[in-house]
């Protein structure tokens, strides 16, 4: 996971409207790096033609 | 301590139809018990003594009426604290809402009163249902009843729920699961834990976490209870658009005890292969026991298992936070430290990520189908480990050290995803007596042999008869959280 800092989080927190402690955030980092990372590893999966899943089922 | 609180439910529904056991005796027994015991175990967050003896006494009248009764009548139940109940508050495990007491039941427990069941009370739960470890900041911890001494967690999130079934505190219990919160406590706590297909039973007037993630279901203590408590919940519900209007057929009546012929799937790479060296051995010496009534047994892999925890972190972290998003504005204190972190995970998923792992969720989806195409239920363990003690944050698998939380929902969570049927059977004990779980995958909406599997499988094995330690000494004092 590239471009992740605490200086980003506080800016895209801040930016959907949260006011959490700058300290807590830094705290998060590592969790967040590692729970992106996680997330990226999808596009190595052939998804373009897939659609989302719906659980609307109609049965 | 009397034997009632050990009854299976049809045996409690016959002996009550029957006059030989009144509804009040059955109540009062589990009363008494949640009373000696609840105090160490911390399964019940709120208790409806008087309702639940009021109910009784009701039960009692229409008995000796000759009135009709319903399946469940007067068969004392718990409800992890996330089912709405009319007039008793319904905490979520939290501070946020510790007040607030709802207007109507939740449809579920609406069709369980109305069958007859008699709701005992409240039961802890991790605080909104967000944490497999089933630990509680604001009410306490649940103490895993196999460890008389050392406390270990029970699983969650329904951790009240598997407490309470295990150690005989209410006859069933009901939860919810996310990413496993029906198995994990179920497997942990050594009962039988069903979380039904996507779709089965309404989730109006339960909490969310993430609304196409969560799925309710039964934790009792063996299959054919599991299979009462289902038909008894289950069906279309107007109040929740996901339900199905396939109609629900007589679980009771597939359990023949009969799987000959049956195909099974072993999941053996990520699934058995991550387990410690016990439990692997256990589930393979249960795919033996139903390999010995008939059923035929071949090993297969889900290929996009290593995908599942990518998909499931990016739904759940987004659609959590987008419930939650009002009170992590204005009240994020009041949060435990854990619960409000998971949360704040969410704001850092793109709507991108969280349609892409909606696409993932499809293929992993399709290839369980493709698996069930072939065989009629796939067997994997519960969980890799068994439960761990309080506060331990890392455990050692041959060799390999693993994340407590991350190694609970390993498992469990790839049929989250998927929306198929699971239900986790205990099939074993470690040499200290702890629990180790199974889980039985099977097709969309075909509980009936997911359960006949399970209650197959427990006809010809006792571990879910095995009692745990707990007697009815004076509880220990447990340290404030």
């Amino acid at each position: 996971m590239e471009g992740v800092s605490a200086k980003t989080l506080r800016r895209m927190a801040a930016l959907l409207g949260y006011d959490w402690p700058d300290e807590e955030l830094e705290a998060l980092l590592p969790q967040v790096e590692r729970s992106l990372e996680m997330v990226e590893r999808l596009d190595a999966l052939a998804l373009r033609d897939v659609e989302p899943a719906l659980h609307y089922r109609i049965v | 301590m009397t034997e009632l609180v050990w009854k299976p439910l049809s045996e409690l529904v016959r002996l009550i139809a029957g006059k030989e056991v009144s509804p009040v005796e059955v109540v009062q027994a589990y009363l008494d018990r949640i009373e000696a015991l609840d105090g160490r175990l911390k399964a019940f967050l709120t208790v409806c003594r008087d309702d639940a003896l009021a109910a009784a006494k009701s039960a009692e009248a229409a008995v000796m009426g000759g009135q009709a009764m319903g399946p469940l009548c007067g068969v004392p139940i718990g409800l992890k604290d996330l089912f709405a109940t009319k007039g008793t508050r319904t905490t979520g495990g939290s501070k946020i809402l510790a007040d607030w007491i709802p207007e109507d039941d939740a449809t579920v427990v609406a069709r369980l009163k109305e069958a007859g069941a008699i709701v005992l009370g409240k039961l802890n739960m991790h605080e909104f249902a967000y944490g497999p470890e089933g630990l509680n900041a604001h009410y306490g911890n649940a103490w895993n009843p196999w460890d008389a001494h050392t406390h270990r967690i029970a699983g969650g999130s329904s951790s009240g729920s598997g407490v309470a079934v295990a150690a005989g505190l209410c006859a069933a219990a009901l939860g919810s699961d996310t990413g496993g919160s029906i198995r994990i406590p179920a497997a942990l706590c050594g009962i039988t834990g069903l979380k039904p297909t996507y779709g089965r039973a309404s989730r109006a007037g339960v909490l969310p976490l993430a609304w196409s993630m969560d799925h309710v279901g039964p934790m009792t203590r063996t299959a054919a209870d599991a299979a009462l408590l289902l038909g008894a919940m289950s069906g279309y519900d107007p109040r929740d658009p996901t339900t199905s209007v396939l109609p629900v057929p007589d679980y009771r009546a597939a359990l023949t005890g009969e799987i000959k012929g049956l195909r099974v799937g072993l999941l053996r790479p990520f699934f058995l292969e991550s387990a410690g060296m016990v439990l692997r051995q256990a589930v393979e010496g249960a795919v033996k026991r139903l390999e010995e009534q008939g059923a035929g047994v071949q090993e297969v892999a889900l290929g996009s298992a290593p995908h599942v925890s990518g998909a499931s972190f990016a739904i759940v972290a987004a659609e959590a936070l987008a419930y939650h998003d009002e009170w992590m504005r204005t009240r994020p204190g009041d949060y435990g430290a854990d619960v409000r972190d998971r949360l704040r995970l969410g704001a850092f998923v793109s709507a991108t990520q969280y349609v892409k792992a909606q696409q993932a969720r499809h293929l992993i989806r399709n290839e369980v189908d493709a698996l069930l195409a072939k065989l009629d239920v796939l067997i994997a363990p519960a969980t890799p480990i068994v439960a761990p003690p309080v506060g331990q944050a890392e455990v050692v698998v041959e060799g390999e050290r693993h994340d407590v939380r991350g190694s609970l929902i390993r498992l469990t969570r790839p049929f989250n995803l998927s929306g198929h049927p699971a239900c986790t059977v205990p099939c074993g004990f470690t040499v200290a007596g702890l629990p180790m779980g199974m889980q039985i995958v099977g097709r969309p909406f075909d509980e009936a042999t997911v359960l006949r599997v399970a209650d197959a499988y427990q006809r010809v094995t006792d571990w879910h008869t095995r009692r745990p330690p707990l007697g009815q000494e004076a509880p220990a004092s447990q340290p404030a959280p």
